[in-house]
Protein backbone atom coordinates (compact mmCIF):
# COMPACT_ATOMS: atom_id res chain seq x y z
CA UNK A 1 0.00 0.00 0.00
CA UNK A 2 0.96 3.26 -0.81
CA UNK A 3 2.69 5.52 2.01
CA UNK A 4 0.60 8.38 0.44
CA UNK A 5 -2.62 9.33 -0.75
CA UNK A 6 -2.78 9.74 -4.71
CA UNK A 7 -4.28 13.31 -4.34
CA UNK A 8 -1.55 14.36 -1.85
CA UNK A 9 1.51 12.42 -4.11
CA UNK A 10 -0.26 13.96 -7.28
CA UNK A 11 -0.45 17.91 -6.06
CA UNK A 12 3.17 17.57 -4.46
CA UNK A 13 4.52 16.86 -7.95
CA UNK A 14 2.74 19.31 -10.15
CA UNK A 15 4.29 21.64 -7.39
CA UNK A 16 7.23 20.45 -8.38
CA UNK A 17 6.65 20.88 -11.98
CA UNK A 18 6.28 24.75 -11.25
CA UNK A 19 9.33 24.71 -9.49
CA UNK A 20 11.50 22.84 -10.76
CA UNK A 21 10.33 22.66 -14.23
CA UNK A 22 12.70 24.90 -15.85
CA UNK A 23 15.79 24.22 -13.53
CA UNK A 24 15.20 20.47 -15.11
CA UNK A 25 14.84 21.63 -18.92
CA UNK A 26 17.60 24.14 -19.07
CA UNK A 27 20.37 21.03 -17.65
CA UNK A 28 18.15 18.76 -20.18
CA UNK A 29 18.76 21.03 -22.79
CA UNK A 30 22.42 21.84 -21.74
CA UNK A 31 23.25 18.08 -22.35
CA UNK A 32 21.65 17.29 -25.71
CA UNK A 33 21.60 20.36 -27.09
CA UNK A 34 17.56 19.47 -28.15
CA UNK A 35 14.72 21.59 -27.24
CA UNK A 36 11.90 18.57 -28.00
CA UNK A 37 14.41 15.93 -26.36
CA UNK A 38 14.57 17.92 -23.32
CA UNK A 39 10.78 18.51 -22.74
CA UNK A 40 10.04 14.92 -23.02
CA UNK A 41 12.83 13.96 -20.94
CA UNK A 42 11.63 16.36 -18.31
CA UNK A 43 7.76 15.09 -18.80
CA UNK A 44 9.29 11.05 -18.25
CA UNK A 45 11.34 12.58 -14.99
CA UNK A 46 7.86 13.68 -13.47
CA UNK A 47 6.15 10.33 -14.79
CA UNK A 48 8.88 8.16 -13.77
CA UNK A 49 8.75 10.51 -10.30
CA UNK A 50 4.74 9.71 -9.75
CA UNK A 51 5.58 5.89 -10.01
CA UNK A 52 8.29 6.33 -7.23
CA UNK A 53 6.53 8.47 -5.29
CA UNK A 54 7.08 6.51 -2.18
CA UNK A 55 10.68 5.46 -2.92
CA UNK A 56 11.57 9.47 -2.45
CA UNK A 57 13.12 9.20 1.35
CA UNK A 58 13.53 12.97 1.33
CA UNK A 59 16.90 12.77 2.70
CA UNK A 60 17.67 14.96 -0.65
CA UNK A 61 15.84 17.39 -1.48
CA UNK A 62 13.19 17.09 -4.44
CA UNK A 63 15.29 18.94 -6.53
CA UNK A 64 18.35 16.67 -6.27
CA UNK A 65 16.13 13.63 -6.50
CA UNK A 66 14.30 14.58 -9.49
CA UNK A 67 18.05 15.59 -11.18
CA UNK A 68 19.25 12.27 -10.66
CA UNK A 69 16.21 10.45 -12.36
CA UNK A 70 17.21 12.78 -14.81
CA UNK A 71 20.62 12.33 -15.70
CA UNK A 72 19.43 8.66 -16.26
CA UNK A 73 17.18 9.67 -18.46
CA UNK A 74 19.94 11.65 -20.62
CA UNK A 75 22.34 8.88 -20.54
CA UNK A 76 19.35 6.77 -21.67
CA UNK A 77 18.79 9.38 -24.17
CA UNK A 78 22.41 8.89 -25.79
CA UNK A 79 22.08 5.32 -25.58
CA UNK A 80 19.53 4.88 -28.18
CA UNK A 81 21.30 7.89 -30.28
CA UNK A 82 24.34 6.27 -30.35
CA UNK A 83 22.56 2.52 -31.39
CA UNK A 84 21.12 5.14 -33.90
CA UNK A 85 24.45 6.71 -35.34
CA UNK A 86 26.17 3.49 -35.65
CA UNK A 87 27.72 4.29 -38.98
CA UNK A 88 29.33 7.48 -37.97
CA UNK A 89 31.97 5.29 -35.97
CA UNK A 90 34.19 4.39 -39.14
CA UNK A 91 34.22 8.12 -39.62
CA UNK A 92 35.71 8.48 -36.05
CA UNK A 93 38.13 5.65 -36.46
CA UNK A 94 39.35 7.45 -39.82
CA UNK A 95 39.36 10.88 -38.34
CA UNK A 96 41.52 9.82 -34.63
CA UNK A 97 44.23 7.77 -36.76
CA UNK A 98 44.91 10.47 -38.92
CA UNK A 99 46.93 12.29 -36.03
CA UNK A 100 49.37 9.48 -35.87
CA UNK A 101 51.97 8.24 -38.32
CA UNK A 102 51.89 4.87 -39.98
CA UNK A 103 54.10 3.90 -37.01
CA UNK A 104 51.24 5.11 -34.92
CA UNK A 105 53.27 8.02 -33.36
CA UNK A 106 51.76 11.78 -33.38
CA UNK A 107 51.99 14.27 -36.24
CA UNK A 108 52.85 16.43 -34.06
CA UNK A 109 50.98 19.80 -34.58
CA UNK A 110 53.01 22.81 -32.64
CA UNK A 111 50.33 23.60 -30.18
CA UNK A 112 50.65 21.19 -27.62
CA UNK A 113 52.85 23.38 -25.23
CA UNK A 114 50.35 26.11 -25.80
CA UNK A 115 47.99 23.87 -23.36
CA UNK A 116 50.65 24.14 -20.31
CA UNK A 117 50.84 27.91 -20.67
CA UNK A 118 47.36 28.56 -19.61
CA UNK A 119 46.74 27.88 -16.07
CA UNK A 120 43.58 29.02 -15.35
CA UNK A 121 41.89 27.85 -18.24
CA UNK A 122 38.96 26.73 -16.58
CA UNK A 123 37.84 29.86 -15.25
CA UNK A 124 37.92 31.46 -18.80
CA UNK A 125 33.90 31.80 -19.81
CA UNK A 126 34.97 31.73 -23.36
CA UNK A 127 37.13 28.19 -23.40
CA UNK A 128 34.03 26.65 -21.50
CA UNK A 129 32.20 27.85 -24.36
CA UNK A 130 34.33 26.43 -26.85
CA UNK A 131 34.79 23.25 -24.72
CA UNK A 132 30.64 23.00 -24.62
CA UNK A 133 30.78 22.82 -28.35
CA UNK A 134 33.30 20.24 -28.31
CA UNK A 135 31.65 17.98 -26.37
CA UNK A 136 28.33 18.82 -28.31
CA UNK A 137 29.90 17.74 -31.76
CA UNK A 138 31.16 14.77 -30.20
CA UNK A 139 28.82 11.84 -31.68
CA UNK A 140 26.98 9.96 -29.20
CA UNK A 141 28.44 7.44 -27.99
CA UNK A 142 31.87 9.30 -27.51
CA UNK A 143 29.89 11.60 -25.74
CA UNK A 144 28.60 8.87 -23.29
CA UNK A 145 31.73 7.21 -22.70
CA UNK A 146 33.54 10.43 -21.46
CA UNK A 147 30.64 12.02 -19.57
CA UNK A 148 29.40 8.59 -17.98
CA UNK A 149 32.20 8.97 -15.19
CA UNK A 150 30.55 12.34 -13.97
CA UNK A 151 27.21 11.66 -14.41
CA UNK A 152 27.20 8.36 -12.86
CA UNK A 153 30.14 8.44 -10.00
CA UNK A 154 30.55 4.99 -10.50
CA UNK A 155 33.55 2.31 -10.95
CA UNK A 156 34.22 1.37 -13.96
CA UNK A 157 32.75 -1.93 -14.30
CA UNK A 158 29.48 -0.51 -13.46
CA UNK A 159 29.68 1.93 -16.07
CA UNK A 160 30.62 -1.02 -18.78
CA UNK A 161 27.28 -2.51 -17.00
CA UNK A 162 25.60 0.91 -18.05
CA UNK A 163 26.61 1.04 -21.46
CA UNK A 164 26.82 -2.24 -22.47
CA UNK A 165 30.21 -2.36 -23.44
CA UNK A 166 33.29 -4.43 -22.49
CA UNK A 167 36.06 -2.99 -20.12
CA UNK A 168 38.57 -2.90 -23.23
CA UNK A 169 35.80 -1.31 -25.67
CA UNK A 170 35.26 1.19 -22.68
CA UNK A 171 38.90 2.25 -22.96
CA UNK A 172 39.16 2.38 -26.43
CA UNK A 173 36.15 4.71 -26.68
CA UNK A 174 37.56 6.77 -23.72
CA UNK A 175 40.56 7.23 -25.77
CA UNK A 176 38.71 7.65 -29.20
CA UNK A 177 37.04 10.34 -27.27
CA UNK A 178 39.55 12.32 -25.65
CA UNK A 179 41.71 12.68 -29.42
CA UNK A 180 39.04 14.49 -30.57
CA UNK A 181 38.26 16.70 -27.90
CA UNK A 182 42.33 17.09 -28.07
CA UNK A 183 42.14 18.17 -31.29
CA UNK A 184 38.28 20.03 -31.56
CA UNK A 185 40.33 22.36 -28.41
CA UNK A 186 43.19 22.69 -30.63
CA UNK A 187 42.00 23.47 -33.70
CA UNK A 188 38.95 26.10 -32.05
CA UNK A 189 40.75 27.87 -28.94
CA UNK A 190 44.53 26.84 -28.90
CA UNK A 191 45.32 27.33 -32.80
CA UNK A 192 42.70 30.17 -33.01
CA UNK A 193 44.03 32.47 -29.86
CA UNK B 1 68.29 -11.73 -27.82
CA UNK B 2 68.68 -8.93 -29.86
CA UNK B 3 68.87 -5.97 -28.02
CA UNK B 4 66.72 -4.12 -31.30
CA UNK B 5 63.93 -6.08 -30.55
CA UNK B 6 63.60 -5.81 -26.91
CA UNK B 7 63.96 -2.42 -27.41
CA UNK B 8 60.85 -3.07 -29.69
CA UNK B 9 59.00 -4.55 -27.27
CA UNK B 10 59.44 -2.34 -24.46
CA UNK B 11 58.82 1.21 -26.22
CA UNK B 12 55.21 2.13 -26.93
CA UNK B 13 53.71 3.86 -30.08
CA UNK B 14 51.94 7.14 -28.86
CA UNK B 15 49.01 5.48 -30.16
CA UNK B 16 49.41 3.03 -27.43
CA UNK B 17 50.66 4.94 -24.85
CA UNK B 18 48.39 7.30 -24.89
CA UNK B 19 45.56 4.44 -24.84
CA UNK B 20 46.90 3.64 -21.51
CA UNK B 21 47.26 7.17 -20.44
CA UNK B 22 43.29 6.39 -20.97
CA UNK B 23 43.47 3.32 -19.13
CA UNK B 24 45.03 4.44 -16.61
CA UNK B 25 42.48 6.88 -15.37
CA UNK B 26 39.90 4.58 -14.89
CA UNK B 27 41.63 1.47 -14.15
CA UNK B 28 44.58 0.17 -12.62
CA UNK B 29 47.56 -1.17 -15.14
CA UNK B 30 49.37 -4.42 -15.11
CA UNK B 31 52.85 -4.20 -14.26
CA UNK B 32 53.89 -4.60 -17.69
CA UNK B 33 51.90 -1.59 -19.31
CA UNK B 34 53.01 0.59 -16.06
CA UNK B 35 56.69 -0.26 -17.05
CA UNK B 36 56.23 0.37 -20.54
CA UNK B 37 54.44 3.34 -20.09
CA UNK B 38 56.63 5.04 -17.91
CA UNK B 39 59.25 4.12 -20.17
CA UNK B 40 57.47 6.04 -23.12
CA UNK B 41 56.73 8.75 -21.60
CA UNK B 42 60.60 9.41 -20.75
CA UNK B 43 61.33 9.39 -23.84
CA UNK B 44 58.62 11.26 -25.59
CA UNK B 45 57.82 14.91 -24.96
CA UNK B 46 54.40 14.96 -27.39
CA UNK B 47 52.85 12.14 -24.75
CA UNK B 48 54.36 13.97 -21.74
CA UNK B 49 51.98 16.65 -22.23
CA UNK B 50 49.44 14.65 -23.46
CA UNK B 51 49.09 13.61 -20.03
CA UNK B 52 48.47 17.31 -18.85
CA UNK B 53 45.95 17.98 -21.96
CA UNK B 54 43.77 14.71 -20.46
CA UNK B 55 43.81 16.00 -17.35
CA UNK B 56 42.80 19.70 -18.39
CA UNK B 57 39.97 18.10 -20.80
CA UNK B 58 38.68 15.70 -17.95
CA UNK B 59 38.59 18.69 -15.34
CA UNK B 60 36.59 20.44 -17.94
CA UNK B 61 34.37 17.62 -18.89
CA UNK B 62 33.26 17.38 -15.62
CA UNK B 63 32.85 20.97 -15.13
CA UNK B 64 30.41 20.54 -18.02
CA UNK B 65 28.66 17.87 -16.20
CA UNK B 66 28.12 19.67 -13.16
CA UNK B 67 26.99 22.72 -14.78
CA UNK B 68 23.44 24.24 -14.71
CA UNK B 69 21.74 25.19 -17.68
CA UNK B 70 21.15 28.66 -18.99
CA UNK B 71 17.96 29.55 -16.58
CA UNK B 72 17.22 31.83 -19.60
CA UNK B 73 16.09 28.38 -21.60
CA UNK B 74 12.98 27.46 -19.58
CA UNK B 75 10.24 24.64 -19.85
CA UNK B 76 7.84 25.85 -22.15
CA UNK B 77 4.09 26.67 -20.08
CA UNK B 78 2.08 24.04 -22.43
CA UNK B 79 4.39 21.77 -21.56
CA UNK B 80 4.51 22.12 -17.64
CA UNK B 81 0.90 22.16 -18.41
CA UNK B 82 0.82 18.92 -20.59
CA UNK B 83 2.78 17.15 -17.51
CA UNK B 84 0.64 18.72 -14.93
CA UNK B 85 -2.74 16.97 -17.07
CA UNK B 86 -0.74 13.74 -17.07
CA UNK B 87 0.14 13.68 -13.28
CA UNK B 88 -3.78 13.73 -12.83
CA UNK B 89 -4.37 11.09 -14.88
CA UNK B 90 -1.61 8.93 -13.05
Amino acid sequence: MSEFPDATKQGTLKDWVRLHGDYLYSWAYHKTGNREASEDLVQEVFLAAVKNFDGFKHESSPKTWLLRILNNKIIDYYRKSAKKTLPLDDQVLQFTESFFNENGNWKANGLEEAWSHEANLLDDPSFNDVMNVCIEDLPPRWRLAVISKYIFDKETLEICQELEISKTNYWQVLHRAKLLLKKCLEVNWFGAN
Amino acid sequence: MNVEKVLTKMLLSCKEATFLIEKRAVYPLTFIERFRLNFHLKLCLVCKLYQHQSKTIEKAVDKWVNTAGDPKDVLPTETKDQIVEKISEK
